[in-house]
């Protein structure tokens, strides 16, 4: 399954002052919370001139992509794949 | 040293050549844990004639090559797994590891998306760097990425030296083993002999390589019928003459079409690739003198041809106009499948101006237009002549962007 979004998502996260990282912890999409176990890529790209942040992570058995716009902090939810074919 | 190696390179080898193993989709398997240890292929469009652009080593293993269709794949490897290409994803995988191979190297060439070359300082430990350079790129890029590495005295045995074993190799070609190599490779293993220049070579009676690497630069010369017969007598002798940088010469886009295509299906597109190139033209600080339009028919018959002009070409609506003009009095009219334009006859803007003031305006309005598009993001304010182009020409995965 492999799925491609554009909706807003409800995400925790965490920043270590130490190392600078931010890390999303987990993810609240659809009615359902889904604790985030591995994060797997984070990348940035830009749309224009605003800069955002894209977090590649897994839950149990669902890879999430998400993004954060850094204009207005707002985060989205991307895709979602279980790594199986349709 | 015997006189068989006697004419080889005797320095110590501290080219190293780096290649990311199945580039795109490897960053794809780093990116999503559940793609990783299964066939996937990065490709340009879903649909079945899309093109694939790299198999992960496990696609590999079925069959499944870069330049085939989706469709092809599919039917080596029913189960592979496809994913549109995401080039922002490869550029920012290539600028971390750009940013790693710095603290080793002053000297670092990027020579594509997923290749690097750097020069290693004096009384370096290369096989030491290798290993370090593979477990820092685990534990600071992507734990699912590897790397092939190959170390030599020149850039191009460096190349080959990595791709000997793939993937995570590591290997050194130097005077003690490099007649052992070119035993164990074939003509068009090595970098920049296809088939047509085996061929050249065939003619020559050079069959394998250490025949190549024994042959004359005379015999050399001849079989290429130009002096690259002698870099290549001095290129596989392991000394340097690639580490040359070429200046920009062009700035070129083109693009196959989905399906055969009629002028006024094609034309927006092509308005869109002019578009393209004009922007790189003016962002690296250029202007053209020249254009350049190919077109592939639908029956493959090709035609193409260049006009210069004596005025500096650089806003988007002079180039389109005269890429039309050029189709319109010279070329065969039929459907079409691929386009390409190319900007060429660049000179530098070094802030002169033309004699026309009219030229003056129309540059503060193109750089006006391009800040807009800067900030709001590409074509956010573009000609009319684009419209119906959406689907097409999306980002291409330039390393230079």
């Amino acid at each position: 399954m492999f799925q491609k979004l554009s909706e807003p998502v409800s995400v925790v996260t965490s920043y270590n002052h130490l190392t600078h990282l931010v890390r999303p912890l987990s993810l609240s999409w659809a009615n359902r919370h889904y604790p985030i176990l591995h994060v797997a890529l984070h990348h940035t790209a830009r749309q224009g001139s605003s800069l955002q942040h894209i977090f590649s992570v897994a839950s149990n058995d669902l890879f999430f992509r998400l993004k954060l716009d850094t204009t207005n902090l707002r985060w989205v939810l991307e895709e979602v794949s279980d790594g199986l074919p349709d | 040293m015997d006189s068989r190696t006697s004419f080889f390179n005797p320095a110590r080898p501290l080219v190293m050549h780096i290649d990311l193993n199945s580039c795109f989709a490897s960053v794809e398997q780093q990116a999503n844990p559940f793609l990783r240890n299964k066939p996937v292929a990065v490709v340009h469009s879903l649909a079945p004639y899309g093109c694939i652009l790299a198999p992960s080593v496990e696609a590999k293993l079925w069959g499944v090559k870069t330049g085939m269709t989706l469709g092809e794949g599919r039917e080596l490897c029913p189960f592979l797994l496809s994913h549109v290409a995401d080039p922002d994803k490869y550029r920012f995988v290539h600028a971390q590891f750009a940013n790693l191979l710095s603290c080793y190297s002053s000297h670092l060439i990027p020579k594509s998306i997923d290749e690097f070359c750097l020069t290693l300082p004096a009384k370096s430990d290369s096989s030491q760097i290798a290993r370090e350079i593979k477990a820092r790129i685990k534990s600071e890029i992507g734990d699912w990425l590897r790397v092939s590495i190959g170390v030599s005295t020149n850039q191009f045995l460096a190349k080959l030296a990595s791709d000997l074993h793939k993937p995570d190799g590591f290997d050194v070609i130097d005077y003690s083993n490099f007649l052992t190599v070119y035993d164990q490779v074939t003509l068009t293993d090595l970098c920049g002999i296809n088939l047509r220049n085996a061929a050249r070579l065939h003619r020559v009676g050079v069959f394998t390589v250490p025949q190549f690497y024994h042959a004359s630069p005379q015999t050399l010369i001849s079989a290429f019928q130009s002096i690259l017969g002698r870099s290549w007598h001095t290129r596989l002798r392991g000394y340097e003459i690639d580490d040359v940088q070429f200046g920009r010469k062009s700035f070129g886009q083109s693009y196959v079409l989905p399906r055969a295509m009629e002028l006024n299906e094609w034309r927006p597109i092509l308005a869109k690739l002019v578009t393209k190139a004009a922007r790189r033209l003016r962002a690296n600080g250029f202007f053209a003198q020249g254009l350049h339009l190919s077109l592939r028919y639908a029956d493959h018959t090709h035609w193409h041809t260049g006009h210069q002009t004596q005025t500096l070409l650089f806003d988007d609506a002079s180039l389109i106009s005269l890429a039309l003009s050029l189709y319109h009095q010279l070329a065969p009219h039929k459907p079409v499948k691929k386009i390409a334009v190319t900007c060429f006859a660049l000179t530098r803007d070094h802030g002169q101006l033309n004699y026309l003031t009219s030229s003056l305006k129309q540059k503060s309005l193109v750089s006006s237009l391009d800040r807009l598009n800067d900030k709001w993001g590409s074509y956010t304010v573009t000609y009319g002549s684009l419209l119906g182009s959406e689907a097409h020409v999306g980002d291409a995965i330039a390393f230079g962007k």
